[in-house]
């Protein structure tokens, strides 16, 4: 991205000009990023579509033409026009504003869930690889608990204890997802744990956690990190069927 | 062989022990106090605490849960607040309504993503697979609920072709009880087949660049005998595992679809219970319905060695 911009920006004489082989070199360099990008159309895609939906949560107050309650009675209904690009609902509400209040909410929440599940999923992970043993075989039973309930279910659950609303819906996402991260990292640690930087590691007079989570952590963080992507997907997904059912956000909070 | 079978069925114990703490922890810390609930806001405070000693509402948590679990294993799931049906009688009534929904949903996910998973494996790279992989990525992508609205619009409100919603019984004529259940399973079903597919077609993959394959090929066999006999066998093993944890969330995602198309099942039960704040109903069914979960994967586990005689038949710790 860096580059492509610097490409530009020399490309139009910026630098002077007078140095004709210099200046070649940032257009090549340029171009090679465009080519780089259009060759992995896929990721530039993903990563435009997710960038706009982010700007747009995180501005959400100058992306969105009303405010997101704002009703207007004279306009229920209305179909997609220049003043309501999504049209508006039966409260003539503007709905792009909605929409992009919602993201807001929407990520927050997802997010929060993902981060959540992955701080407390690999901890269990982590330790039941690393120590094995009785420890492993109770926690492994708790973890097959978790696994047993639908998200719906354990949405439903807590939205049951916690009321409904969002920390229901972060809490049952949450630990819907739990399971996954413990699994992946628990037995990523069963292969690292007997590699010879462990052992060394051991040999110098480190102490476990030093070596759990300085020394074999970063090793570990990959597929953690790909499951996190993949656990967001589906915690949007989660969220967005969970207040479908009205357990999520309470009206008029757009979701 | 039977003891890892033996070993396998006694392993869900502590699970399900597990499942009904959880469920009575949720019981239990649920806000407000049945007894003032049903006594009602004006009730003088000896009736409340009579209420509250009769239901064992007084007593420590383990007393509560022992209570809790005896009535359980007598069958005794707890009644509506609402209606005084007891939960057993609420669930015969949904049951059938949802299990024909699962069953139907995951004959649709079986029918997209059989044929569809076995070619793009077959052909892998060519047109049908990358439309395949497309169509999958859309699928997963759009929440159950909104498909099911829009094959509603399309089906029931442009086309008028089939139902918008509601469930006709068995009893008024198979006819009539598919067309309504058509549209929820599609709804749910496609949902499911995508992962389904992707895993046949990994699967597959893998099993069909395989040396034998190779030699079963060279041997002369006809493609379709050594795709069937040879490839599928070993490429069902993962499915399978797939397939018993998608069946956990069609058992989920039956919630979504029931509400969408107002069918009157275990998914809308639980769902209106906790609306309702109803919520005897509502433990006494998330009971059920992951008791049903553990008991499902265990049949696909119990499976396995009837699909591979190879599997380890050891203990297993629980985490898999």
């Amino acid at each position: 991205m860096r580059s492509a911009e610097q490409g530009v920006a020399t490309g139009l004489g910026l630098d002077g000009g007078d140095r004709a082989v210099p200046r070649a070199a940032p257009v090549r360099r340029a171009r090679r990023a465009v080519r780089w990008a259009v060759r992995r159309w896929s990721l530039t895609l993903g990563l435009g579509v997710v960038l706009v939906l982010c700007i747009a949560a995180l501005a959400a107050g100058t992306f969105s033409p009303y405010a997101p309650d704002r009703q207007n009675m004279a306009a229920t209904l209305q179909p997609p026009s220049r003043l309501h690009p999504f049209g508006t609902d039966e409260f003539g509400r503007d709905t792009l504003s909605r929409v992009v209040f919602g993201a807001r909410l929407t990520l927050l929440a997802s997010s929060a869930a993902v981060l959540l599940a992955a701080l407390a999923g690999s901890a269990v992970g982590l330790t039941a690889g690393y120590f094995g043993g009785a420890y492993d075989a109770v926690t492994g039973r708790i973890i097959d608990i978790f696994f047993a309930f639908p998200v719906v279910l354990l949405g439903i659950a807590m939205v049951s204890v916690l009321g409904p609303g969002e920390p229901g819906v972060v809490a049952a996402i949450a630990l819907a997802s739990l399971p996954n991260f413990a699994r992946v990292s628990r037995s990523a640690m069963l292969r690292e744990r007997e590699l010879e930087y462990v052992v060394a590691a051991h040999a110098v007079g480190a102490s476990t956690p030093y070596i759990i989570v300085r020394t074999l952590l970063p090793n570990l963080i990959g597929p953690l990190a790909v499951l996190g992507s993949l656990g967001f997907a589906y915690a949007v997904l989660y969220e967005a069927s969970l207040s479908f059912l009205g357990l999520g956000a309470q009206p008029p909070t757009p979701e | 062989m039977t003891r890892y079978l033996i070993w396998r069925g006694l392993s869900v114990i502590p699970t399900l022990i597990g499942i009904t703490i959880l469920v009575f922890l949720v019981t239990y810390f649920i806000p407000g106090d049945p007894a003032r609930v049903l006594a009602g806001a004006e009730a003088p405070p000896e009736v409340v605490a009579g209420l509250r000693h009769q239901w064992g509402l007084d007593r420590p948590v383990h007393v509560r849960y022992g209570f809790w679990m005896a009535n359980i294993a007598r069958g005794n799931l707890g009644e509506s607040y609402f209606s005084h049906q007891t939960v057993l009688q609420l669930v015969r009534r949904a049951f059938p309504v949802t299990f024909e929904l699962a069953m139907l949903s995951l004959l649709v996910a079986l029918l997209i993503a059989v044929p569809s998973g076995i070619v793009s494996a077959v052909r892998p790279r060519s047109w049908f697979d990358l439309g395949a992989t497309a169509a999958g990525f859309v699928g997963l992508s759009v929440p159950g609920f909104w498909l099911g609205i829009m094959l509603i619009y399309l089906f029931a409100v442009e086309l008028r072709w089939l139902p918008a919603g509601g469930f006709a019984p068995l009893a008024g004529g198979l006819a009539h009880n598919l067309r309504s259940m058509i549209l929820p399973a599609i709804a749910l079903g496609t949902f499911a087949s995508t992962q389904l597919m992707r895993y046949l077609r990994a699967g597959m993959l893998d099993v069909l660049n395989a040396d034998y394959i190779r030699t079963a090929r060279a041997k002369g066999l006809a493609a379709a005998m050594v795709l069937v006999r040879h490839a599928m066998r070993n490429a069902l093993i993962p499915f399978m595992t797939v397939l018993g944890v998608q069946m956990g969330y069609l058992l989920g995602g039956t919630v979504i679809t029931e509400s969408v198309f107002a069918l009157p099942g275990m998914g809308r039960l639980v769902l209106n219970a906790i609306l309702n704040r109803d919520y005897q109903v509502a433990t006494g069914i998330i009971l059920l319905i992951a008791t049903s979960f553990v008991l499902l994967n265990l049949a696909v586990d119990l499976l396995y060695p009837v699909l591979d005689p190879r599997v380890r038949l050891g203990r297993s710790t629980g985490w898999e």
